[in-house]
């Protein structure tokens, strides 16, 4: 998604990530019970994800993240004045690119009155990948991997 | 203290907000704005005024 944000900002394209609560809590990466944790764990975006978009901490209680979904990794594309362009329920680069490119060029040929824009849905396809997952989960705390994978529906 | 902030992940508990997702705000509508922190700077920053610029590429998550 860095690699979106850099390619895309030559067409005007803001890109940041809006930190939640913690998804998967672990022994290592724990819940958050103050801003300071919150703080603290969101330096983990940069210092050990290498993030480096504008990182932008929702509050303790994730006023914003309810208000969008409440869900773990969504990613939304607004236009000017908060039209919302896209909005979807995971973050998969390959389909954010496309909307994105979609959307930027539908508003530049709206803009020569060539085109208008239109209401549609689909559905997208992501990669399942527990064997990555379950590496992401470990270092965050084997409470986190228990949770997932120990509780997850047979 | 709500339980917004669970120490424990529960996946069934997450299911209805998956199901609930296509319900609520629209494509085509407008986004709510909220004021959120600016970690590297700890400033006030409002949604709106970073799509009033253009347009806005938004990714939620966490690190874990």
């Amino acid at each position: 998604m860095d690699s979106i944000a850099d390619r895309f900002a030559d067409r005007a394209v803001r890109s940041v990530f809006v930190y939640t609560r913690e998804a998967h809590p672990g022994e290592i990466y724990r819940h958050h019970t103050s801003m300071d944790g919150k703080r603290e764990n969101a330096k983990a975006l940069r210092s050990v994800v290498g993030v480096k978009r504008q990182i932008l901490l929702d509050t303790l209680e994730g006023d914003a993240h309810q208000a969008y979904g409440c869900l773990p990794n969504m990613t939304w594309i607004f236009g000017r004045g908060g039209l919302i362009l896209y909005k979807s329920a995971w973050t998969d680069p390959a389909d954010v690119e496309d909307s994105l490119k979609r959307a930027l060029d539908g508003l530049e040929r709206r803009m020569k009155g060539d085109k208008l824009p239109f209401y549609s849905e689909r559905l997208s396809w992501r990669e399942r990948d527990d064997e990555t997952f379950r590496t992401l989960l470990e270092r965050c705390g084997p409470q986190a991997v228990s949770d997932f994978f120990d509780k997850r529906p047979k | 203290m709500s339980d917004y902030n669970y120490s424990v992940f529960d996946m069934m508990a997450e299911r209805p907000n998956f199901e609930n997702f296509s319900a609520n705000l629209h494509v085509g509508e407008r986004a709510p704005d909220f004021p959120l922190e600016d970690l590297d700077t700890g400033e006030t920053v409002n949604l709106k005024d970073i799509w009033n610029q253009g347009v806005t590429l938004v990714e939620f998550g966490s690190f874990t």
